[in-house]
């Protein structure tokens, strides 16, 4: 469909900004003597056309959206949670033992195999050998560089395969356990560390981060796993968390119902 | 979270916060609904086309670049699946309308002045209703969402030229039809 060069002026003047669109119009008409009748009809149509009122949908809209939105959120978690299932508690409690067993699998195995220091044997070594090779492991946990959450989840998991945690993994697994906007991310690394609290750097960092949680998820796991644990002196970590105003009535009482134990 | 942008929200958004689409659902709603409403002419289908752009924003999440406008994007989304949408059920979205519109000239009728002011608005919602997919969709993208025909062309596959004759032609089209 070809365009003469009049319809493409009177389409650049109803497109711009300018003020007196009018102004322009006619005088178009009346460079185009022959076209008159077609511009002006054409700039009456498009003016006409703005009688045609904005409407706004309803509220039902609104309540549809933000339930599928929140179905949306519930099924990528469950997708991206994969074992760590972390409500509602009966099911947390399994899942902290699922884990406690495969920690102690994994560490009785990592004993067997000599790389813990169980039997007292020196393993500077292989701590040397993880640092080197871990050294660019750092950047797996950095939103800034690794914006989607499913792809720090899965550099979380490979930090798993290693034997122990170097001082940048651990860093890194802090700053994720405290800054972290994703919960799913939070609870990687959460499991991750737990898998490690052997390493005294990975129990520090675990009890330090309880005060920091926001997420009644995270808190609720984490203290399924000090008592697991029967981590004692996370007490101190915990009181601080309590004494927030911020925490939810419900999840306070849940919480020190679960600790009781060790607060 | 209100003064980020439509670029660094999706972002947060691409990174896992879902619960922030919210937020471009609702700048973005009310547009994205009138635009369907003047291609259907029906609210409530509307309302369940623009659900579903943004549930396919969503699950399309990582295909966003960054490089272009979000509403750009979205549009082009939305007219996606307005044209899958006429594909397979324009009869009887037709036949709906028609019936509606039937109904409602017989009440202008009787109404005097505002009656014939509302009847000329209805005339001209069919009429624009009965323009090609692409003269409308050009129509409305360029009148009343306020793209210009470079976005339009790019949106819509074709070129910038193409967009001015669809416009061109398509405000002709509506002149004689409402004249009749």
């Amino acid at each position: 469909m070809e365009i003469e060069k009049y319809e493409e002026e009177l389409l650049n003047i109803l497109e711009s900004n300018i003020q007196n669109k009018e102004l322009y119009v006619s005088t178009l008409a009346d460079l185009n003597p022959k076209a008159k009748g077609v511009i002006m009809q054409a700039y009456d149509t498009w003016n006409e056309l703005n009688t045609l009122d904005s409407e706004s949908p309803s509220s039902s809209m609104d309540n549809s959206f933000y339930e599928s939105l929140s179905k949306f959120d519930n099924s990528r978690s469950e997708k991206s949670d994969m074992h760590i299932v972390p409500t509602p508690k009966k099911a947390s409690k399994i899942f902290t033992l699922q884990r406690l067993g495969i920690a102690m699998t994994f560490m009785i195995g990592l004993a067997l195999g000599g790389y813990l220091d169980f039997f007292g044997t020196n393993d500077s070594e292989n701590r040397t050998h993880y640092a080197v090779n871990n050294s660019g492991l750092v950047k797996f946990a950095s939103i800034e560089q690794t914006p989607l959450a499913s792809d720090r989840i899965k550099g979380i998991i490979g930090t798993k395969s290693h034997s122990d945690l170097d001082a940048k993994i651990l860093y890194a697994l802090n700053d994720v356990i405290c800054n972290d906007p994703s919960i799913n991310v939070r609870l990687s690394a959460i499991e991750t560390l737990v898998l490690f609290w052997d390493n005294p750097d990975a129990r520090k960092i675990l009890i330090k981060a309880i005060p920091f949680q926001n997420s009644p998820i995270v808190q609720l796991e984490l203290a399924d796993i000090m008592i697991s644990l029967e981590a004692k002196t996370s007490s101190e970590n915990w009181n601080q968390l309590l004494s927030s105003n911020q925490l939810e009535p419900d999840i306070r009482s849940q919480l020190e119902n679960t600790l009781k134990e060790i607060l | 979270m209100n003064e980020f942008s439509d670029l660094e929200i999706m972002k947060r958004v691409q990174s896992g916060d879902t619960q922030l689409m919210g937020i471009l659902y609702e700048r973005h709603k009310t547009s994205l609904f009138n635009y369907f409403l003047r291609c259907t002419n029906n609210r409530v289908r509307s309302e369940d086309m623009v659900q579903n752009v943004f549930l396919k924003v969503l699950r399309n999440i990582h295909n966003f670049n960054g490089t272009g406008e979000f509403r750009y994007w979205l549009f082009r989304i939305a007219r996606n699946s307005w044209i899958d949408k006429t594909k397979s059920k324009e009869p009887v979205m037709k036949a709906v309308a028609f019936e509606n519109d039937h109904d409602q000239v017989q009440n202008f009728e009787t109404t005097g002045e505002t009656g014939i002011k509302e009847l000329r608005k209805l005339k001209l919602r069919k009429a624009l209703e009965c323009l090609s997919e692409e003269k409308r969709d050009a129509i409305i993208l360029s009148r009343y969402q306020g793209l210009d025909y470079k976005t339009i062309a790019e949106i819509s596959d074709c070129t910038e030229s193409a967009v001015k004759s669809r416009v061109m032609r398509g405000l002709t089209e509506i002149r004689k039809m409402v004249n009749v």
